[in-house]
């Protein structure tokens, strides 16, 4: 028996002490959404500050949310959109920022600063941004048509509409055709959008995320709900497509990033933060998945020397911006929103 | 018996920590002794609306016409290939385990890549001047993605089955007189009966709580329990609701699999009476 644990002990010691060789490097954990920092970037910022990212994914806010909530989770650095930051501030998991420590903060656009949900940059500083409107193919659907959400009812396009598929946006198209606020409490407002998606559904080719731009690079639909960012990049790999904004009012999103109030290593998470902002690093960045940088001279950079920079999908103009509306937390009314949306689904 | 008793150990604590514990953490859950307010049937409750009555029913449907798709196809082949001579049916038999070697979500968008608008089977069609067709994100899409996946599953143990039987038998009933019709639905399915039941459960369960190949290939506008329980946990943060409906789908799937088993008993009993 003593034999036994004698040699227990001696494994047990090397794992220690091999783990703890692994481990003399600082490690950050990075949890984002997909394809939203390009990998190269985590490794410059390994080999840079001597330490070892580990970098994970989600699919929506809400799976980051529970995750925090639920998990004694490890992560440092998150990226939230501002609706779930709200949400997550209120519930303290964030940590307060110090923003001496992000010199680089000079370089992010000043409309995208001291917003609503975090006044002050306190607890987050603006990571990508943009919209989410109509992604359409010209051949099929007119730049007329493509100027109102209707399009999506319209039974000529029958089995040639995507949907996007993500709870508050979903909503967010129907509540805004109805000329409603996105983030309507109004339980009546609600029922009605959910009505009419249920009434849109036959005429949908499919709902998805991700994947809405490629199917209509591929041609295999007209027209979809798409983020800005992936619209750029759709339009650049086929000619014959188009973004517009509906004149109903369309969402604008800006996504964050925040260091969590667990996080064992914030000098480090901040670093990551600081990083990000650098000119050389967002230019990287937003050069691999299109989305919209928050970085101003990178910004001006692109808009001299890349047409597609020029396009609303990618650099929203001033008046765009003004009139977007964005997602907010709604509380424990969103319950309703998840209810609205399991009885969609069960048709 | 002690000593055999002894190599059980390391089965005994792996079921304790990976299914006994987390079942009573489901049911903790489920009752709201864990995440609520003391013990209640409330989130037994919310599942009586008709949206979740409707999504369950569906799934129930789509896992039944699954299965029975399955066992339509793998019947024959399953039958054919066990009366092979040896290489041939070793031939066989891998090239069809050798798809399950490969990731089913690649498999999946494999059958994309074919079934798509501009895919490779209307293209093909094209070529010869026939129309386009509308061949993915639809029900029939799904049911292919689906029975492509599962079909080594219900192949498998029909298969083994088949080849354990002693051919003794079908020569003895062709010998009294029977034909091979008679011989084969009197002997041959009755004794094959357990590995049927065993591809129906391997077939049937998994694909009741499937929303991968439904999303992927049927355009996910539709939600089955598999989604209803994970937009439980990850959407609505409603973990009791969450485990309650995995309660729910684990005792109906075994009381249908009870009834089956019992049917198969029952069947067997008979067949050995006569």
């Amino acid at each position: 028996m003593k034999k036994k644990i004698a040699v227990i002990l001696i494994i047990s010691i090397i794992f220690c002490s091999l783990s703890a060789c692994a481990s003399s490097k600082q490690t950050l954990y990075v949890y984002n959404f997909g394809n939203y920092v390009d990998p190269v970037i985590n490794d410059m910022f390994e080999e840079e500050f001597n330490c070892r990212v580990v970098y994970e994914t989600y699919d929506s806010n809400e799976e980051l949310y529970m995750k925090l909530k639920n998990g004694n989770s490890t992560y440092d650095v998150i990226f939230p959109s501002e609706f779930m930051l709200e949400r997550l501030i209120e519930e303290g998991f964030v940590a307060e920022l110090d923003l001496d420590k992000i010199p680089n903060i000079t370089n992010l656009v000043p409309e995208l600063l001291n917003r609503d949900f975090d006044p002050g940059n306190k607890y987050s500083l603006p990571y990508y941004w943009g919209t989410i409107g109509l992604l359409y193919n010209k051949n099929v659907v007119s730049e007329e048509e493509a100027s109102t959400w209707g399009i999506l009812w319209d039974e000529r396009l029958s089995g040639q509409i995507l949907m996007y598929d993500s709870l508050r946006d979903t909503f967010a198209v129907a509540l805004k055709y109805l000329g409603y606020s996105m983030n309507t409490t109004d339980i009546n407002q609600l029922n009605e959008a959910e009505q009419l998606l249920i009434e849109q559904k036959p005429l949908t080719l499919a709902w998805g995320c991700d994947v809405l731009a490629d199917m209509l690079v591929a041609e295999e639909a007209a027209i979809g709900v798409v983020f800005s960012g992936d619209a750029v990049n759709a339009m650049m790999q086929n000619d014959n497509l188009a973004y517009s904004l509906p004149k109903e009012g369309y969402n604008l999103w800006i996504d964050t990033v925040c260091i969590t109030e667990s996080s064992s290593n914030k000098d480090l998470a901040h670093e990551y933060l600081n990083f990000l902002c650098r000119d050389d690093i967002s230019m990287l960045n937003t050069l691999s998945y299109k989305y919209t940088s928050a970085n101003i001279n990178v910004l001006n950079e692109l808009k001299s020397t890349q047409e597609w920079a020029n396009t609303i999908a990618y650099y929203p103009t001033y008046e765009i911006i003004q009139n977007g509306e964005r997602v907010k937390h709604l509380g424990d009314f969103v319950d309703k929103y998840a209810e609205a949306w399991e009885r969609l689904m069960s048709y | 018996m002690q000593f055999k008793k002894r190599f059980s150990y390391p089965y005994i604590a792996w079921s304790v920590l990976f299914v006994i514990a987390p079942l009573t953490i489901m049911l903790l859950y489920a009752f709201g002794v864990l995440g609520g307010e003391g013990i209640t049937l409330d989130n037994f409750k919310t599942f009586f609306q008709p949206a979740y009555l409707k999504i369950f029913a569906k799934s129930l449907l789509m896992a039944a016409i699954c299965t029975a798709l399955c066992l339509v196809v793998s019947y024959p082949a399953a039958y054919y290939i066990s009366r092979l001579n040896g290489r041939k049916r070793n031939i066989l038999f891998t090239l069809i385990i050798v798809p399950t070697w490969m990731n089913a979500l690649l498999r999946t968008y494999s059958w994309m890549t074919l079934l798509a608008k501009n895919g490779i089977i209307n293209n093909f069609l094209t070529l010869f001047g026939l129309a386009q067709m509308n061949l993915l994100y639809n029900n029939g899409a799904v049911f292919i993605g689906m029975v492509y996946n599962y079909l080594p599953f219900m192949l498998y143990p029909i298969y083994s089955t088949l080849i354990k039987t002693p051919r003794i038998y079908e020569k003895a009933s062709m010998d009294l007189g029977a034909n091979r019709l008679t011989t084969f639905f009197k002997i041959t399915l009755p004794l094959s009966a357990p590995g049927i039941i065993t591809g129906i459960a391997m077939v049937f369960i998994p694909s009741v709580c499937m929303f991968v190949i439904p999303d992927l290939l049927g355009g996910a506008q539709q939600m089955y329990m598999g989604k209803l329980i994970q937009h439980q946990f990850f959407q609505k943060g409603d973990w009791g609701f969450g485990s309650a409906l995995a309660v729910i789908l684990t005792i109906v799937i075994l009381t249908i699999m009870y009834f089956i088993n019992k049917y198969d008993a029952d069947s067997l009993k008979g067949e050995n009476m006569q």
